[in-house]
C-alpha cells in the first residue's frame, strides 16, 4: 500500500492491534483484496466474487468497520463499502514491523550458533593436532 | 501476508544441537532477546522476557519442548491473570538437519485470536511491547555489524 497520503486521524494513532485482528483473518482479507481492485462495493457484490454469504460478507465488513479499515456510504437500499488506505498501511506496516523482528532475532541466532560451532571446531583440530 | 502467521526461516552452519543451546540456555538467549532471561525449560514452564532499560518484561510459558527437534512457547501480549489463547500469541522454533548444518524456522501465529483490548493504554503497552524488542535488537545489531557479512 505505498502512496497512502492521508494522515491518520489522531484519535487512531497507537490503535494498531484492532486492525491486526481484522486483516489477519483469511476471508476478510480476501474481502479487502476484491475491495482494493473494485474499488467499491456492496455486500451483495463482494457476495457474489466471492464464497462467502451476504450475510458472512456484512458481518467481515462490521469487523473491518470497527477496526476502520472500510468506510461505507448509504445508496440506495445497501451500503457500499470501500477501503481507507491509511488505515490498511498502517496495519500492513505493523505486520512488517514483527516479521523483521524475527529477520534480526534468526540472523543473530545464526551468528551466535556459527561462532559456537566454529569454536568447537577448531578446540576439536588443536586436540587432535596435540594428540599426533 | 494472507494468514494468522509469521513464518521466517534460515540455514545455520551449526549442527541441530548447538542452534538448540542458543535458542533455549538463558545465557544464549540473553544475546539475542532480552537482556535478562528467565527460562523453565520444560513444558508448562513458566519463562520471563526483561527488559530492565525500558523496565519491561514480557511472561510467557513453554507449551513444547523436544530437544533438538522443537521449541515452542505462547508469550503474553495483553495483561490479564491467566495466560491463553485471548491474550498471547504462539512462538514455534522447528529444527531440522540439513546437511551438515540446520535449517531453523520460527512461526508466530495466533494474533485474531487475541482478544486486544479497545482501549489506547493497551493498544501503547503492546506497541511499546514491539518497539522495545527492535530498539533492543537494533543496538545488538550495531554492536555485531562488523561480523554481520560473514555469517550472512
Amino acid at each position: 500500500m505505498r502512496g497512502a497520503t492521508l494522515e491518520r486521524p489522531a484519535q487512531e494513532e497507537g490503535d494498531g492491534d484492532g486492525l491486526w485482528a481484522a486483516i489477519g483473518e483469511p476471508s476478510r482479507r480476501r474481502i479487502v483484496d476484491v475491495l482494493l481492485v473494485r474499488g467499491e462495493s456492496t455486500p451483495s457484490g463482494l457476495a457474489a466474487d466471492l464464497p462467502f454469504t451476504r450475510q458472512a460478507v456484512s458481518k467481515h465488513l462490521g469487523v473491518l468497520d470497527r477496526a476502520g479499515l472500510v468506510e461505507g456510504r448509504r445508496a440506495g437500499r445497501e451500503m457500499r463499502w470501500a477501503i481507507r488506505p491509511e488505515r490498511l498501511d498502517a496495519a500492513t506496516k505493523e505486520m512488517r514491523a514483527v516479521a523483521d523482528s524475527w529477520d534480526r532475532r534468526l540472523r543473530l541466532i545464526k551468528e551466535i550458533a556459527e561462532q559456537i560451532h566454529a569454536e568447537q571446531q577448531q578446540g576439536k583440530q588443536s586436540k587432535e593436532k596435540e594428540q599426533r | 501476508m494472507a494468514e494468522d502467521r509469521i513464518e521466517r526461516e534460515t540455514l545455520i552452519d551449526a549442527p541441530p544441537d548447538v542452534v538448540w543451546g542458543v535458542i533455549t540456555k538463558p545465557e544464549q538467549i540473553k544475546r539475542w532477546f532480552s537482556p535478562e532471561v528467565e527460562l523453565d525449560l520444560q513444558q508448562g514452564g513458566e519463562a520471563a522476557f526483561i527488559f530492565p532499560e525500558h523496565g519491561h518484561k514480557i511472561e510467557a510459558r513453554v507449551v513444547h519442548v523436544d530437544e533438538p527437534r522443537a521449541f515452542a512457547w505462547r508469550w503474553i501480549h495483553v495483561e490479564a491473570p491467566e495466560l491463553g489463547a485471548a491474550n498471547s500469541t504462539l512462538v514455534e522454533f522447528t529444527l531440522t538437519a540439513e546437511g551438515e548444518g540446520t535449517r531453523l524456522r520460527v512461526v508466530e501465529s495466533g494474533f485474531t485470536e487475541v482478544e486486544w483490548p479497545p482501549e489506547r493504554d493497551a493498544a501503547e503497552v503492546r506497541a511499546a511491547h514491539i518497539e522495545g524488542w527492535d530498539r533492543h535488537l537494533g543496538d545488538l545489531d550495531a554492536l555485531l555489524g562488523a561480523s554481520e557479512g560473514v555469517a550472512s
